[in-house]
């Protein structure tokens, strides 16, 4: 859609995608200007240092301009982000032989684990999916307000004060919410035949 | 599994929850961030806001050029018209005075024949014709006509029928029926023509007046083919290119021709094919001192619009500096400008201004439209937008993510109006009954993009072609639009 919003114009998504369907390096630039900042916060919550960060956005764009065509993604700043946190992560992996750190992440995989049992190795492709379409469902049915807590934490890496700080909570509040959502997602989990 | 599988498992989750999330963690790094987009993306708009000025002040000038030029067609054909038509009025009047003419000799004639015989004198009275014509007034004697039968001479009794209408004009007797010297004399209710010469020019005055009523009728059936003709675009308008001196009337001669020309530009000459000129002053004159559009006034307002100097992003053209001939429109004269207005050029000039209007209040909006909308402040964590009226019919509601993206819009009208505006295919279609409405939802992967349904007088639209959103939220949503 086009038009103004109160004199504010900003570039629409669907242009940048179209221009990298036109294989325009304009494309990059403009996402990097647009989304620069966005992918770089995800990327050093998890990687937790610049240079990484910046090397994970830089690939991000490059994976972009791999993936579009033929993708035409509905939520660009999203597919970003996926893009992001996953080269992220894989940096994570790669670069420390499976040694956690780096941000949050040593941080949110331990919480994480509480929630699920450690069976072993896992199929990439339908335990996965089950695992994926088990997650959206459970997130949908979370109120607003745990969904996001649940989200920034646990998808962004955000910290608990800057979440705390930013819904005008108290720490202790986020930090129990968290633990309130981990132990549904484990019921959940549980029930659904993929937490032991 | 563990939760590492979690943690990628977790990449792969719907994009709205990842963009929900997101619309709480804008730290102001990202909202300056943000910001500076927007100087840029606004950068990008002024130089292609001035293109499309530039680009729209051609259009203008186009446009007006052809509604001034049509117009002048216009009224050159209605001269050249209003020309004919005193021209034919002229031949009318002069035609109707010489069948007038015709018909007073006629008269006058009929009236020599129909002069009383007095019955009781037993003669022929032969008045003084009343006509001028020096053939009446040498009847002679020997025409003096006897019913069906031929003409005799009479002449014993020549000087005394020669003697007698001074006595008949100054009796005024009565004629009654009778002879003359054995030969058969009617009253004044049978007529007689007095001589083969009266009756000849009788008949000559008759034929005369028919072949020229002929003439006339075929005059006036030509004429009004023509115009016929020229109603239906069948005439061929005259040149618009003028000479210099006043052309000779033979050019171009032949029934209805004229020639038109003058060497004022304040006047115009039209010489019809019989040589007549006809001179009108009212002719419209473009006056070249006198522009139709400010550019300069209009580049000065892109200036302070845009806060540049004009030496910037964006080049306004002046007149003169791109090859292009300034233009005038108050200088057209009234009959023009009213001519200009009435044609629709105008309008179609008006019609090129941007259809969107933005309002500061829902109110103002109400007042424009005639209609008012009730919307929520925020939709899915987009915040209230712009207030537009589209076309003066259309309401549009804008909800923004803090970026100044439009991303999710609600629009508004009167049933019939079609005003769904995405025609994109969807994998997801389904309808519900919401509030009483029947709701139709398209998606894809179980997010909505577009909804629409009709709720009394008024059809609704939700558009979130860029924002999808989930079907529940669409459930409130019809809810509370009112």
């Amino acid at each position: 859609m086009t038009g103004s919003s109160r004199g504010l114009i900003m570039i629409e998504d669907s242009r940048i995608i179209d221009l990298f369907w036109q294989r325009s390096e304009q494309a990059l630039a403009e996402s990097d200007r647009k989304y620069g900042r966005y992918c770089g916060a995800i990327a050093m919550n998890i990687l937790g240092n610049p240079e990484d960060t910046e090397e994970c956005v830089s690939d991000t764009w490059m994976r972009a301009w791999n993936a579009i065509p033929p993708a035409r993604p509905l939520i660009l700043k999203a597919f970003f982000g996926k893009i992001t946190r996953n080269l992220a992560l894989n940096m994570i992996e790669k670069a420390r032989a499976g040694k956690r750190g780096g941000g949050e992440t040593t941080a949110v995989l331990d919480e994480l684990e509480e929630c699920i049992a450690d069976s072993g190795a896992m199929s990439w492709s339908a335990d996965r999916y089950v695992l994926t379409e088990t997650l959206n469902r459970f997130l949908r049915e979370l109120p607003e307000e745990k969904r996001t807590i649940f989200v920034r934490r646990y998808w962004y890496m955000d910290s608990v004060k800057e979440i705390a700080e930013s819904m005008g909570f108290g720490e202790s509040k986020v930090k129990m919410t968290l633990l309130r959502t981990r132990k549904e997602l484990a019921e959940v989990l549980e029930r659904e035949g993929i937490r032991p | 599994m563990t939760g590492k599988d979690l943690l990628q498992a977790l990449n792969d989750i719907d994009d709205i929850l990842i963009r929900e999330a997101d619309d709480g963690r804008r730290s102001s790094a990202d909202r300056a961030a943000d910001r500076d987009h927007i100087v840029h993306i606004a950068s990008e708009r002024k130089k292609r806001d001035a293109a499309r000025r530039k680009k729209l002040n051609r259009i203008t000038a186009a446009v007006i050029t052809i509604a001034a030029v049509a117009v002048i067609a216009l009224m050159t054909g209605g001269l050249l018209r209003n020309a004919r038509i005193r021209n034919a009025a002229d031949r009318a009047v002069s035609d109707r005075n010489a069948v007038k003419e015709v018909m007073d000799n006629t008269e006058a004639n009929t009236a020599v024949t129909e002069a009383p015989v007095k019955a009781e004198s037993a003669q022929v009275v032969v008045p003084t014709p009343l006509s001028e014509t020096p053939a009446a007034t040498s009847v002679p004697q020997e025409r003096v006509q006897t019913g069906g039968a031929p003409a005799e001479a009479v002449p014993a009794d020549s000087e005394k029928l020669q003697q007698k209408p001074e006595l008949s004009q100054e009796t005024g007797a009565v004629p009654t029926p009778g002879t003359v010297q054995g030969q058969e004399v009617r009253s004044a209710a049978e007529p007689k023509y007095l001589n083969d010469n009266a009756q000849g020019e009788e008949e000559a005055a008759l034929e005369a007046q028919a072949a020229l009523f002929n003439e006339n009728a075929a005059a006036e059936e030509e004429y009004v083919f023509e115009e016929l003709e020229q109603e239906a675009g069948a005439y061929e308008p005259v040149p618009l290119e003028r000479p210099e001196a006043v052309a000779d009337p033979s050019v171009g001669g032949g029934k209805g021709a004229v020639v038109m020309s003058g060497s004022d530009q304040d006047r115009t000459v039209i010489t019809a094919d019989d040589g007549q000129e006809y001179v009108f002053d009212e002719t419209p004159v473009l006056d070249p001192d006198q522009a139709l559009f400010d550019e300069t006034a209009a580049a000065d307002e892109l200036r302070e619009e845009f806060g540049g100097d004009g030496t910037g992003d964006f080049d306004m053209a002046i007149p003169g500096d791109d090859g292009m001939e300034p233009f005038e429109e108050e200088g057209l004269g009234g009959d023009v400008t009213e001519a200009f207005e009435a044609t629709g050029a105008a309008a179609a000039v008006a019609e090129l201004s941007n259809p969107i209007v933005e309002y500061d209040s829902f109110e103002a909006l109400k007042a424009a439209v005639g209609f008012g909308i009730d919307v929520p402040q925020n939709v899915s964590g987009l915040g209230l937008g712009a207030i537009t009226a589209i076309d003066g019919y259309l309401i549009e509601i804008r909800y923004g993510d803090g970026a100044g993206e439009s991303a999710l819009s609600i629009r508004k009208a009167y049933s019939g109006n079609d005003i769904i505006g995405d025609y994109n295919q969807y994998s997801d279609i389904i309808t519900e009954e919401i509030a009483g409405s029947t709701v139709t939802m398209k998606g894809n992967g179980g997010a909505v993009s577009l909804a629409y349904w009709d709720a009394g007088d008024f059809g609704y639209v939700i558009e979130a072609q860029s924002y999808p959103i989930e079907p529940a939220m669409i459930a409130e949503l019809v809810q509370q639009i009112r």
